[in-house]
């Protein structure tokens, strides 16, 4: 896959430059001994606390620079995959630079939004490596407008044969096509949640009724089958076994939509934690080395 | 209403076919949206795109925020429709026509025909980037929220305090920038620390210590506390050396670090930078160099401080009565204040404590009985590092061990006061030839002798056959050079006396002054406490470990041990079988008063 391809670039070549810098920086660490207490104030701290500070920086340019396309300076694979490697680095000089000292103060708070973003980015990692393949195997190799599509034309065809049937038939098809949710709000994308309805008329009442849940379809489905065998005429039951099919079909694309739309916000959901996240990092990463100098 | 959707649709043989719906609708609703009286499909068009309205007898279209219709090929927001009225929504056309009987309205609506069933995702939120997430907004929102919390809140709260203004309760403030909290002490002082400009109110104050912005924390705020501490090189020796000026406090003294333990640094590397090589920084002032504390010469031999008595002579004003007798005794004593400390190498240096003194036959068993232990003599100071000084009453005189009596009949001689002692003497053999008969012998076995003498000859007394006073004044003579004569065993058995040759008895012997070393190293610290049981040995065995005791006979001994001492058990790094050290374990960087009083006695 292309996404693990970001992990293996090239042998891994930033993983191994990464590993060094850990090993460099906890050599480093090392010889904070004596003179003054391991943290971010004695030489070592500051040497740490700098190479930290860049590698932030220098991460966070990266997202800028994933979205310039025509820049030359080398591929957006091999940048990803040092974005991703010295990412998780960053942790460990981090903690190296504060000698896991914490409190409720500005340089913890810096910290815990370095923490906070490596983690959402964590998450990204298994996004990209996992779902793409997923939704590829779901949209069976087309695009998601094509399901869009195929749902149009099934949509128009089942009004034209419910328009056929009994009222209420028609009406509960209707509405159960006119009620269809997909998608929507944040935790509905996120959840998949269905919050699809069906207004149901009973044969009794006129021109009233309930509107009732219609999750996955499988109500109105339900109710045109239980009218296929109450059908006295023949044309009746096969237009409503047609219907019978066609929802189903309909059910069946529906949930392919879903599930594209789930795991398609489920790839991107991090993204806005990680952005907002890195942006705050920055400022807190000001506030940290400005009241470092404040007051030293 | 009632109203009549006519769907004009281009058949097969491109004839247009019309196919009419009725509707019975409050509002006639257009979008992309399923659920829309009129669903339209197309890149511009949204979900919910745009209503028309009946008003009384007029329709009305209006379009949804953000959205555009055209009318009549005029962009509206709002139109008024009349039959005959072209409507455009993304490449879709609509035409009010005239309604039939039983229909409010009539629309005619003539789908795009480049519009593509796919764009049917449009009626539906189907991406994040379409909610209230935005990756812009949460980015603003953070940043301004740290902005504020971590820097421009507190940044404006020290404002107002250094402007001497009450701050707001509740507000973050400065403390968010403390890296860890501080020593107790210290959170007491910023508790109480008065608001510049309002000295009457107290407040949390950063600026306790950290007086200005961007600047280290200064001397001065340390020492509006610290004032009685003295700097590691003081004024006088600083303009002697090539230092600039000694580090500031606060480059040792580091708080913020939850723990007092952490307060000074310790490290030995602080001292090695300017000791180890002292002819680089400290010019004209002779310091040995160090490089640590290890085998090979790392540390320099160790210097002892000893007392020595001043060069300047006694007076020797004659006695003639008792009164000046008193004020020569208090002469002798006052002297002593005048003896001066001495830094000498412990090789070749010998103490001058004008006391005859063997350590050796003191702890010789078979001259003393019962044998005694260093801790008969030695009793160890409160503070574990200096011992209650030894002094004849405090000392040599218990247990019955050294007393100053000369006749069984007599008093004791006063110790300390030479002088008064002969005319003790004096007065005890006029009485015995006045024949007194209050004169009883007081002591039931006295034994003037020292415990490795046998029993001491006798003076021998001449016959006398001159008058009483004369004969009282021989025998008093003859006990007063018995006491203080070279040959004599009383007081010279232990003091150094001077004979002047003086006619007069009472200015003929000069007793020279007895002063003991209190404590040989005043700048360094030693406990003696921790060193009473070193490995296997202990009592004793740990004293004469280092102080070669039962070798000494001379008082002048210097028994005080060289550094090799140490590093048979101590190391500057962790080794195998020995103590680490550092130089602050025995050196204080701060001098304390003793060292200051030895500076001003050199």
């Amino acid at each position: 896959m292309i996404h693990e391809g970001i992990l293996r670039y090239r042998n891994g070549r930033y993983l191994w430059l990464a590993l060094g810098l850990i090993v460099a920086s906890g050599a480093l660490y090392s010889t904070q001994r004596g003179m003054r207490p391991a943290g971010g104030g004695t030489w070592q701290g500051y040497v740490l606390g700098s190479a930290a500070a860049l590698l932030i920086l220098w991460l966070a340019w990266l997202g800028v620079r994933k979205r310039q396309y025509g820049s030359s300076s080398g591929s957006t694979a091999a940048w990803t995959s040092a974005h991703v490697y010295l990412g998780l680095a960053l942790v460990v000089i981090a903690t190296l630079h504060c000698a896991a000292k914490f409190g409720w103060n500005v340089h913890t708070l810096a910290y815990v939004l370095t923490c906070a973003v490596v983690l959402t980015g964590l998450f990204g990692i298994y996004a990209y490596i996992n779902f793409p393949r997923q939704l590829s195997e779901n949209r069976a190799g087309g695009p998601r407008a094509q399901l869009f599509a195929e749902l149009y034309a099934l949509d128009r065809e089942g009004r034209e044969i419910a328009h056929r049937c009994h009222a209420t038939v028609n009406t509960a098809v209707k509405s159960s096509i006119e009620r269809t949710a997909i998608g929507g709000g944040v935790l509905d994308q996120l959840l998949g949640r269905d919050r699809s309805l069906l207004l149901e008329e009973t044969e009794q009442s006129s021109g009233g009724g309930r509107l009732t849940p219609n999750r996955d379809q499988q109500a109105v489905i339900d109710y045109v089958s239980t009218r296929v065998t109450r059908a006295d005429k023949r044309v009746q039951t096969a237009n409503l076994e047609a219907l019978v099919l066609l929802l189903c079909r309909r059910q069946a694309v529906l949930r392919r939509i879903r599930r594209d739309i789930r795991l398609h916000a489920w790839l991107k959901a991090w993204l806005y934690f990680h952005v907002p996240l890195t942006i705050a990092l920055i400022v807190a990463l000001i506030a940290h080395i400005l009241s470092t100098f404040l007051y030293w | 209403m009632n109203a009549l959707i006519r769907n004009l649709r281009t058949g097969a043989e491109g004839v247009t076919e019309a196919q009419d719906a009725a509707a019975q609708v409050e509002l006639i609703t257009i979008g992309s949206a399923a659920d829309r009286t009129i669903q339209l499909l197309g890149r511009e068009v949204a979900a919910r795109h745009a209503v028309i309205a009946a008003a009384g007898s007029t329709l009305r279209i209006s379009a949804q925020r953000g959205r555009r219709v055209r009318v009549n090929d005029r962009d509206v927001k709002l139109a008024t429709l009349s039959v005959g009225d072209r409507i455009e929504i993304g490449g879709n056309r609509l035409r009010i026509i005239g309604a039939p009987a039983g229909f409010d309205v009539a629309i005619e609506v003539q789908l795009s025909s480049s519009t593509d069933a796919s764009e049917f995702e449009r009626a539906f939120r189907t991406d994040l980037a379409q909610t209230w997430l935005s990756k812009r907004g949460g980015a603003w929102l953070l940043a301004v929220l740290t902005l504020l919390i971590a820097l421009a809140i507190p940044l404006g709260m020290v404002f107002l305090h250094r402007q001497g203004m009450a701050t707001p309760a509740g507000l973050p403030d400065d403390a968010l920038w403390s890296p860890g909290p501080l020593i107790p002490a210290h959170q007491h002082v910023i508790a109480t620390h008065p608001i510049p400009a309002h000295k009457d109110i107290a407040g949390k104050a950063c600026n306790a210590c950290h007086e200005q912005l961007f600047i280290h924390v200064q001397d001065p705020a340390c020492k509006q506390c610290h004032q009685s501490v003295l700097d590691h090189v003081d004024a006088k020796d600083l303009r002697l050396t090539r230092l600039d000026s000694p580090p500031r406090c606060a480059q040792c003294h580091l708080d913020h670090d939850g723990g007092a333990s952490l307060l000074a640094i310790r490290d030995d590397s602080l001292c090695l930078a300017c000791h180890a090589d002292p002819h680089v920084r400290f010019g004209s002032l002779k310091v040995d160099p160090v490089r640590g504390f290890a085998e090979g010469g790392a540390h320099p031999a160790f210097k002892v401080s000893l007392l020595k008595p001043p060069a300047s002579e006694l007076g020797s004003a004659a006695v003639a009565n008792a009164d000046q007798c008193a004020a020569s005794d208090a002469e002798l004593r006052s002297s002593l204040a005048a003896w001066v400390l001495s830094r000498e190498l412990i090789t070749g240096a010998h103490e001058q404590s004008n006391l005859k003194f063997s350590h050796a036959q003191h702890l010789d068993a078979s001259q003393v009985t019962p044998a005694l232990v260093c801790a008969d003599c030695h009793t160890p100071e409160p503070d574990g590092e200096h011992f209650v000084p030894v002094t004849m009453a405090r000392t040599c005189a218990t247990g019955g061990c050294h007393q100053l009596a000369f006749d069984a009949r007599a008093p004791e001689l006063p110790h300390g006061k030479p002088c008064e002692a002969m005319f003790v003497i004096e007065d005890f053999f006029a009485r015995v030839v006045s024949g007194d008969p209050t004169l009883i012998p007081k002591h039931r076995d006295l034994v003037l002798r020292l415990p490795d003498r046998e029993k001491p000859e006798e003076p021998v007394i001449a016959p006398c056959s001159g008058p009483p006073y004369v004969c009282a004044n021989k025998r008093a003579v003859v006990e007063i050079e018995h006491q203080f004569a070279p040959n004599g065993s009383g007081c010279v058995s232990c003091h150094v006396v001077t004979d002047t040759a003086a006619s007069d008895i009472h200015n003929r012997f000069q007793v020279l002054p007895v002063r003991l070393t209190y404590d040989y190293f005043p700048s360094v610290r030693f406990r003696h406490k921790d060193h009473l049981v070193q490995k296997e040995l202990s009592g004793d065995k740990a004293c004469l470990s280092c102080h070669a005791a039962h070798a000494s006979k001379q008082s002048s001994d210097v028994m005080i041990p060289d550094v090799g001492k140490c590093l048979e058990c101590h190391n500057d790094r962790p080794a195998v079988d020995h103590v680490t050290v550092q130089c602050v374990s025995c050196h204080a960087y701060h001098p304390t008063s003793i060292i200051e009083a030895s500076r001003g006695a050199k």
